[in-house]
């Protein structure tokens, strides 16, 4: 028998800075498995293991080398994890972290994403000055503001169903 | 509405992450020096080549570099094995690699051995002393034991065709070994100087690695090379014999099933490619070019 209820009534806000936080700390999680672990390879065979932070630390500061051939991967890493970001921003409209959060990028005109909307809100995924600052900045603006700053320089927003 | 489609989503995601984990297992492979691993109990680290603190000819593959050599040793301890044996074929290089390594090996909690084959001389010797144990082939090429330091001087080609040094100094000798001028008096004194304070360092060390006194080792060091019969009577050879050899005495003196397995540095593909052209130093400790 069918039911004819009437459909549930809600509406969009901006999204609390707490669930943006746990929908990321999400995805960092997603992106451990899927780019990190087999990334942790060449680390490992670069700095040689068994050994604790202090002789990590002492081994490398030793042989500045091992770190120089660490860079090109590191560079290759951290693409992938942009990758990751543009590539369900811009055909879902939301990372795997903000689904199960149920958050949603938007336009502030409600207009179609584009990829430099997404590219420049996730510039931050590159650790090079003067990105690597978005990684103070960014969170700082969110918690102040509400927003992120790539948000405000993208004119995009994160947003979440409420019911009513 | 957000959450809706959730289940439409599942898939394509998972394909997207697929994807992301082919390309990051796929391309972490062509990254970083690749240490081939294997299991045993005695370690094997290959010295082929001329000693360097870098690797500078990285197609060719004839030198190795005391960093890759130290953390090839980093990785056998790491590993918990028992013996490090050193398999050595090098006509010797750079004094400061040889050093570096020489003070790892030194310092390493694990039985060590060298294992000299066709070569073992100059900095490779210097290495070689620095293990408890050396073995070598009765027909090696071992010792060589001094200092060369070399390079050309062009000034006379330049003069003939009319090409003058334009010559702008702090200090006197700071123009001191360009190729194009020829050396002062004081000039050669002082490299002269620098080859046999670097000599008196080399035949201390092996001195001291092989129990030897200065004074004999100093009557070696004229730069001679030695057979490895002939370094064995002289004290700079412990035994002669093979890697079997060498196994065999493993086995015995840590009463063990020997398992031997091979460290050797791999590189990676964009390590091949982005490899550069090296440097070459102007004291080297080779051997003769006869030898070479």
């Amino acid at each position: 028998m069918d039911l004819n209820l009437p459909k549930k009534r809600v509406m969009t806000a901006n999204a609390p800075a707490w669930k943006r936080t746990l929908s990321f700390a999400i995805d960092i999680l997603i992106i451990q498995f899927v780019i990190f672990m087999p990334y942790s390879g060449v680390v490992q065979r670069v700095i040689p293991t068994s050994r604790d932070f202090t002789q990590n630390y002492n081994y490398i500061a030793a042989n500045p080398d091992a770190i120089n051939s660490l860079i090109p991967a590191f560079a290759v890493m951290f693409l992938l994890v942009f990758a990751y970001f543009v590539i369900f921003e811009l055909k879902f409209g939301q990372t795997p972290g903000k689904m199960i959060m149920r958050l949603k990028l938007q336009t502030e005109k409600k207009e179609r994403i584009t990829f430099l909307n997404v590219a420049i809100r996730n510039l931050a995924c590159f650790p090079v000055f003067p990105l690597w600052l978005l990684w103070i900045a960014d969170p700082a603006y969110l918690f102040i503001t509400g927003s992120r700053l790539s948000d405000r320089l993208t004119k995009t927003k994160i947003i979440e169903e409420i019911s009513i | 509405m957000i959450g809706t489609g959730l289940k439409e989503k599942i898939l394509p995601v998972l394909k997207i992450l697929l994807i992301l984990w082919i390309i990051s297992f796929a391309t972490s492979f062509l990254f970083g020096p690749d240490m081939s691993l294997g299991t045993g109990n005695v370690a094997i680290i290959p010295i082929h080549g001329v000693i360097g603190v870098e690797e500078s000819s990285g197609l060719t593959g004839d030198t190795i570099s005391s960093q890759a050599v130290i953390a090839a040793i980093d990785k056998a301890e790491g590993m918990g094995v028992k013996a490090i044996i050193f398999d050595i074929n090098s006509p010797g290089g750079s004094g400061v690699a040889a050093d570096e390594i020489a003070q790892r090996i030194k310092s390493a909690n694990r039985t060590t051995i060298a294992l000299i084959r066709d070569m073992g001389t100059s900095a490779a010797y210097w290495v070689a002393s620095s293990t408890d144990y050396v073995y070598a082939n009765r027909m090696s090429l071992t010792g060589s034991i001094g200092v060369i330091g070399s390079y050309l001087d062009f000034s006379g080609f330049l003069e003939e065709y009319n090409i003058t040094y334009q010559r702008y100094v702090s200090g006197e000798l700071k123009d001191m070994g360009s190729s194009f001028k020829e050396p002062s008096e004081e000039e050669r004194r002082i490299f002269q100087d620098i080859i046999y304070k670097m000599n008196e360092f080399f035949i201390k060390e092996v001195a001291e690695n092989r129990n030897m006194s200065v004074i004999s080792v100093r009557r070696l060091a004229t730069g001679q090379i030695f057979l490895g019969s002939e370094a064995k009577d002289l004290g700079l050879v412990d035994e002669l014999g093979t890697r079997k050899d060498v196994l065999d005495f493993v086995a015995s003196r840590h009463n063990i099933t020997v398992s031997a397995f091979e460290l050797e540095e791999k590189k990676g593909f964009l390590d091949i490619i982005f490899s550069g052209m090296g440097k070459e130093n102007f004291i080297n400790l080779n051997p003769s070019v006869q030898f070479r």
